[in-house]
């Protein structure tokens, strides 16, 4: 059963913003993409789900955001009480060991390194799609 | 006696004279007769034996009636006879030089007789006797002297007295010297003779003289002497003699040299000698101190003994009491008293001492310490230096370490900075030069379509760099984990990751593993570093017929030695250390795709685990790239 509900992409480069959306819209991705442009948008989030905007199905969280970092936007979501339960993505340039560290200990679901060919960039964009949006079962 | 004149002629005569007749009467005696025999007149007439005076000869002997000088004289053969007789006589014994003449008549009628005279020895024989008597008792008394004695003729240069004590001391005859006195100096020692000779040659002069030298016994021993010599003078003020003593002093000499050392030593010790003294009511006072405690304690020594100083009057009022405490702890355990105080008042201004001394418990229950005190002052000042340029130090490594913490949070921030943001346009050229290729490429004529292929070409190269840029940079970052490591597991890895390439490629992939090594090293490091070196084999050997890499490793001295050898196109040994430089590559990039990064991390990796890589090869036969790795004894349990 496909989860519809939209998929938030926290993501700072409006390149990688438009070429997230083709790339899903190659693949055929149906759910809507909202995007937060940096960290603290990204926590504006919570406010509009707070009053009443449907939850995501799942967070694409980039680590290097200007203003508020994705670490610090992704410690505020699983430290709330009902937010920590949306599964989060990092979907980052770094391999580095620590952030790959970091990003686990604070709760992400996952950690997946942007590629830079734009075919393995889609095929990503499916794999997520594909685990997050279909096979994956969310506690509600 | 017939005339007047003859009788006073006789009475003045210094000799007795005595008249005998044929049967021994006393005729007459003149006066001096009279005198030393204790006769008269009433005498006269009487037999001499019948005066009961017992006779006896020079020897003690008593004398028979025929033996006598004046019975020879009256019944021989009419010779003067003469001798000695020693008559016992109311007034004492008296010692006679008698000489007997016979006369055919000695007056009165009374026919035949003798005329004995006599002179009267008595005095002198005394005074011979007692000669010899303080003589004999002179000798005997010298003899019983454990100091040698001797007496000297210097003007016939001859030994006139020595006791025993010479043959006992010197070890030798006394003979000789009797006979030579030259032989004096024979048992001296050769270097003091000339000094022993001169004192004794000045002594004539100078009168008395003393001097210590050495002898030499015939048995070896060495004996220390100290002579004394003096002259003696007779009654006309002139030295008749020169005499003298030597006495054996190697005993005292010896105490004398250790008591010499003793003082020096404890001159020269560092710090101060002292004797402490706490008797059975707990008072404490200084019994002995060297003279060095004044510069300690600002007290001289004598003062200090004198008054009976109590030590803890001197120390610093703040550590007195601890200076108490570890002085009783001290007597009542019987250990070695060590203590650092200080002292206030010294000439040189405060002083830190440091006391080492043992205790030694006295009959009426008082402690005497014996020990020294040492001034540490200096050596306190160095130490409180060392810990401050210490503290110092550790504040400027902490600096130094904070500046490098923080030029390495810069250098991964930096990193960080080039992964994220030189990828991200890469992405967005690769994304919309693909984009472009795919949904507009009707409007691209086969040109077009090249330059869209040769821009993707570009950007996937750069994202290589880019990646292998951080890898290097992350080899660079962080310590190694170093620990003992089998080799065999991790070559099994290295080779089995390769195997679904290898089998592609149909490369012969073999390995040679020595069993039972174990090296200090870090797997992560190892791994990579093999496997770039494979990679690269994979990589050179691709395209050449029967392709062969071997992955091994052996023991070499104490070392663990890996190897890849590949039959690739090799290189010039020219180049055989530009290799593993960053960035620098030998073969063309249309030959060899690369970054020129790979062998640099392998080199990074390796000196990281203190190893050692480098390669052999002859263009066109293959290359073989070698790890060294230092191999430990034991193989970990893995």
């Amino acid at each position: 059963m496909e989860d519809r509900r939209p998929i938030l992409l926290v993501e700072d480069n409006p390149m990688d913003v438009d070429l997230t959306q083709r790339a899903f819209a190659k693949r055929h991705i149906v759910n809507v993409l909202e995007v937060a442009r940096d960290g603290e948008e990204a926590l504006d989030w919570m406010a509009r789900w707070d009053s009443g905007h449907p939850l995501p199905v799942v967070i694409l969280l980039d680590l290097k955001l200007p203003r508020v970092s994705g670490l610090e936007v992704l410690r505020q979501l699983k430290a709330h009480p009902e937010y920590c339960r949306i599964p989060v993505v990092v979907l980052t340039t770094s391999r580095e060991d620590t952030d790959v560290a970091a990003a686990y200990a604070l709760g992400a679901n996952s950690y997946i390194v942007k590629p830079v060919e734009f075919e393995k960039f889609i095929e990503v964009a499916a794999q997520i799609d594909l685990y997050w949006c279909v096979l994956n079962q969310q506690a509600v | 006696m017939e005339s007047e004149t003859s009788r006073r002629i006789f009475d003045s005569l210094e000799s007795g004279v005595l008249w005998f007749d044929a049967e021994l009467r006393i005729v007459d005696a003149n006066r001096a007769a009279r005198d030393v025999l204790g006769i008269d007149q009433r005498s006269f007439g009487a037999r001499i034996d019948d005066l009961g005076w017992p006779q006896s000869d020079e020897h003690g002997q008593p004398m028979p009636q025929h033996a006598r000088p004046v019975w020879r004289a009256i019944n021989g053969s009419g010779e003067t006879t003469s001798g000695i007789v020693v008559v016992q006589t109311p007034r004492g014994q008296r010692w006679l030089r008698v000489r007997a003449v016979p006369v055919a008549d000695v007056g009165g009628g009374r026919g035949r007789g003798a005329v004995v005279s006599f002179t009267d020895t008595t005095h002198e024989r005394d005074a011979a006797r007692s000669l010899l008597e303080s003589e004999q008792l002179f000798r005997m008394f010298g003899d019983h002297s454990l100091d040698l004695m001797w007496i000297v003729d210097p003007r016939a240069r001859k030994l006139l007295y020595m006791n025993s004590a010479y043959e006992r001391i010197w070890g030798r005859p006394a003979a000789p010297l009797y006979d030579d006195l030259a032989h004096w100096l024979d048992g001296v020692d050769p270097a003091d003779r000339q000094r022993v000779a001169e004192a004794a040659l000045h002594a004539n002069a100078a009168g008395m003289y003393q001097t210590e030298y050495r002898v030499n016994r015939p048995d070896g021993r060495l004996v220390w002497i100290r002579g004394r010599g003096f002259p003696l003078f007779g009654p006309d003020g002139r030295m008749r003699y020169m005499a003298g003593f030597a006495e054996d002093i190697t005993l005292e000499r010896a105490h004398r040299d250790a008591q010499e050392r003793l003082e020096r030593l404890v001159a020269t010790a560092p710090g101060a000698v002292h004797s402490y003294c706490q008797d059975a009511q707990g008072r404490s006072r200084f019994t002995f101190a060297s003279p060095a405690i004044r510069d300690l304690v600002g007290v001289d020594a004598a003062t200090l003994v004198e008054r009976g100083i109590d030590l803890l009057a001197l120390v610093h009022p703040d550590e007195r009491e601890a200076v108490a405490q570890s002085l009783r702890a001290s007597a009542d355990l019987g250990s070695a008293w060590l203590a650092t105080f200080r002292v206030p008042h010294t000439p040189g201004g405060e002083r830190c001492l440091e006391a080492h001394s043992m205790p030694v418990r006295e009959p009426d229950g008082g402690v005497v310490w014996h020990g020294f005190l040492i001034d540490i002052t200096e050596r306190r000042r160095a130490e409180q230096e060392i810990r401050s340029l210490n503290i110092e130090l550790e504040h400027r490594v902490a600096d130094r370490t904070s500046e490098l913490e923080a030029k390495h949070h810069e250098m991964e921030a930096f990193t960080y900075s080039v992964s994220h943001d030189l990828k991200a346009p890469l992405r967005g050229i690769d994304g919309y030069s693909r984009l472009l290729e795919s949904d507009h490429a009707g409007k691209l004529d086969e040109e077009g379509r090249f330059f869209v292929a040769m821009i993707r070409k570009a950007t996937a190269h750069m994202g290589d760099l880019i990646d292998d840029l951080l890898a290097y940079s992350r080899v660079e970052r962080g310590r190694p984990k170093l620990g003992p490591l089998e080799p065999a597991p991790v070559v099994a890895t290295v080779v089995d990751g390769a195997a679904a390439e290898a089998s592609a490629g149909e490369v012969t992939l073999t390995r040679s593993v020595e069993p039972g090594l174990a090296v200090m090293g870090e797997r992560e490091g190892l791994v990579l570093a093999l496997r770039n070196l494979l990679d690269n084999a994979l990589k050179f050997t691709a395209g050449r017929p029967r392709r062969e890499i071997e992955v091994g490793v052996r023991r070499a001295g104490g070392h663990a030695l890996f190897w890849v050898r590949d039959n690739g196109p090799g290189f010039n040994m020219r180049y055989h250390d530009r290799i593993f430089e960053i960035f620098q590559r030998l073969h063309r990039a249309e030959d060899f795709p690369g970054t020129g990064v790979g062998l640099a991390i392998v080199r990074k990796a390796v000196e990281r685990m203190h190893g050692r890589v480098w390669a052999e090869s002859v263009a066109g036969q293959g290359a073989t790239f070698y790890i060294e790795l230092p191999a430990v004894e034991q193989a970990p349990n893995m």
